[in-house]
């Protein structure tokens, strides 16, 4: 009967899917960020894993110089409607980081996992350097890190630290600097049908660079769970459900996106093939979009 | 041989189970009035023609379709280069009743007849990409689109998208309700556009579902809006949503339909029923009635006539209909409000909940 049990165990479906791994490494430049002292009113630049965006990584069947984004970008299937997006119709994706919400309304669309080591990492971030202090829901600015756990364990009804997919700890924050002066992360996408042939493309959504902002072009503010906490009425927002399919939507100038010949191109036969490879990708997003302006 | 007796009670239930076969609802075919049928081409009314738009109107009736396959109607429309808007309108009108313990809504007492309404889901696309035969089996307009790595994908080159609630596309209209789309041909100009009319359900009084199609030519008007903003041009003053119904009115051969379309766009349907099931002022769902906002000026009830206004803020009357009992109005159960000691809730019974 064990020996039956232990068969069982071995049954091989030869999925056409696999969960394919890799380090992304983004430039130096996603990391920067104009940090204006308002005491002198002198700006300078800081270099600072928060200031990285959500990191979006596609597996398409190819990746060309889109025309009608003018940077590089998945192809894309038949335009139906001329009032939508065209669509990707990618494989399989996944992120270096998503946004999450960090227990005030103030940060909706601002938090993303794995750049925040605790509380006061992230109103250090605000107060220091964006210069758009944190404000609790009735409007008071939140100074300190125990207060906004106090907030944040009260609405979560929470009793640790860990459950707040935000808050990384000093060993888990995704990027970290690599000899070139660039970061590097690793990344999972998880379940991504398999297709020999089929590239890996990503991109970085760049917040806004100018004081007291801190927006992302890919969170929807509409969508996510309700905030219906007395008086409250808004959602925790969450990314945009087409970052995939149609990514060209949201990528704007300022962006870094993975360039044509820099692609990676799976070539193993069949994904039964790729798992026993169990490639480590390497993934590097270094296009300035809006440089194509510039030449 | 106690124990025999539940078995068989069980057994004699069994049997008696199986005289309800369900076939009523699996209609033969009616003698012309085929299930699946092509309309032809239709002809967009003319932006400067909006006033006859009626004339370009087309008044069909679908029958019942072959056991097992999809109905529905079909036809072809050329792009103009521009927005074109198709309004379909099934018969006939539909509304749920309430029957809230608490917090009945007076508007919708009265129940509807629910076998007399039908259903038409509306997809618009590329004649080309229609997959069915017009007139003889209904399709969609789903076709495979290959990648570059030859990864085959089934796409549905339907441009008649519907949103629903949460703003999800996908969404079609209710049974009776009409369904209308924006189209932007300004890709393909003079190619032809197939208009897929699938009938979701069929009044199940007859077996024969009426309905209107138009098409109205909306010139370089924006797809997102420029639809709503024709309907709205045709809204009389005051009406509610329900105001499309008189867009293309009396898609149903039932009499005075016309006249119940008017009374749904100002809300008072449900009212009109009760009210014309015994049209004496002691009513309590006349009493509602004549409380009703109207077109800004509320309606007159007049109960030797059989006939209400409904009057304009300066007191003149916008439509006079008659107060006749109609087929749309369904049977009033009056257990439904036993609940709370009368027929309808009072105003009373409706404020203090």
């Amino acid at each position: 009967m064990l020996l039956l049990l232990s068969l069982g165990c071995s049954f091989d479906e030869h999925l056409n899917s696999a969960d394919i791994h890799g380090v992304v490494t983004i430039p130096r430049a996603a990391a920067t960020r104009p940090v204006t002292d308002l005491a002198t009113g002198e700006t300078s630049e800081i270099v600072d894993t928060r200031n990285i965006g959500p990191v979006i990584i596609g597996a398409y069947p190819s990746v060309v110089q889109s025309a009608e984004y003018g940077h590089p970008h998945p192809e894309v299937g038949p335009v139906i409607d001329p009032s939508l997006p065209p669509d990707t119709y990618p494989y399989g994706g996944g992120t270096a980081g998503r946004f999450d919400y960090a227990c005030y309304q103030h940060l909706v669309c601002q938090v993303v996992t794995g750049r925040f080591t605790d509380y006061d990492d992230l109103l250090d971030w605000y107060s220091d350097v964006i210069h758009d202090p944190v404000v609790d829901d009735d409007g008071n600015m939140v100074q300190s890190g125990d207060y906004m756990r106090q907030s944040c364990y009260e609405l979560f009804e929470i009793t640790a630290d860990y459950e707040m997919a935000w808050i990384s700890g000093d060993d888990g924050l995704d990027f970290t600097e690599n000899a070139d002066g660039d970061f590097e992360a690793d990344f999972s996408l998880w379940h991504t049908n398999y297709k020999q042939g089929m590239s890996l493309w990503g991109w970085v959504d760049t917040p806004s660079q100018t004081d007291g902002s801190f927006q992302f072009s890919t969170c929807d503010p509409t969508l996510g769970q309700q905030n219906n906490e007395y008086t409250n009425d808004y959602d925790y927002g969450t990314g945009r459900w087409t970052l995939l399919n149609s990514p060209g939507e949201f990528i704007g100038s300022g962006d870094f996106v993975t360039d044509v010949d820099a692609a990676p191109v799976l070539d193993w036969e069949d994904a039964d093939a790729l798992r026993e490879a169990d490639p480590t990708v390497e993934l590097n997003i270094s296009y300035l979009v809006g440089s194509e302006l510039e030449d | 041989m106690n124990a025999r007796i539940p078995l068989l009670i069980l057994g004699v239930g069994a049997l008696t189970a199986c005289d309800r076969s369900g076939l009523q609802y699996v209609p033969d075919s009616i003698d012309g009035f085929p299930g699946i049928v092509h309309l032809g081409e239709l002809t967009p009314v003319p932006e400067d023609d909006r006033e006859n738009h009626l004339d370009y109107a087309r008044y069909e009736t679908l029958g019942p379709s072959p056991s097992g396959t999809q109905g529905g109607a079909t036809a072809t429309v050329k792009g103009t280069g521009g927005t074109l808007c198709v309004v379909v309108d099934p018969e006939a009108i539909s509304w749920n009743q309430s029957v809230a313990v608490q917090g009945a809504n007076k508007a919708y007492t009265w129940p509807d007849n629910a076998i007399d309404d039908g259903d038409i889901d509306m997809e618009i696309g590329l004649a080309g990409y229609y997959n069915g035969t017009p007139g003889v089996e209904i399709g969609d307009f789903e076709q495979v689109y290959e990648d570059s790595l030859g990864t085959e994908t089934a796409i549905a080159y339907n441009e008649c998208t519907m949103l629903d609630v949460n703003g999800r596309e996908g969404a079609h209209a209710g049974r009776g309700a009409p369904e209308y789309c924006a189209i932007d041909t300004s890709l393909h100009p003079d190619r032809s556009y197939m208009v897929l009319l699938e009938s979701f359900m069929v009044p199940l009084e007859d077996f024969k579902l009426s309905y209107a199609v138009n098409v109205y030519d909306l010139g370089d008007a924006t797809t997102a809006s420029g639809c709503l903003d024709m309907l709205d041009s045709y809204k009389p003053s005051n009406a509610g949503a329900g105001a499309a119904e008189l867009l293309l009115p009396q898609e149903s051969d039932a009499e005075g339909f016309a006249d119940f379309e008017v009374a749904y766009a100002y809300g008072l349907h449900s009212m009109y029923c009760g009210c014309a099931a015994d049209p004496t002022p002691e009513n309590a769902l006349c009493e509602k009635l004549e409380k009703a906002e109207g077109a800004g000026g509320g309606i007159a009830v007049d109960y030797g006539a059989a006939t209400i206004d409904i009057l304009k803020g300066n007191g003149n009357s916008a439509y006079t209909i008659p107060l006749v009992f109609q087929n749309q109005c369904g049977d009033y159960d009056e257990d439904a409000f036993d609940h709370v000691g009368s027929t309808v809730p009072t105003d009373e019974e409706e404020e203090g909940e």
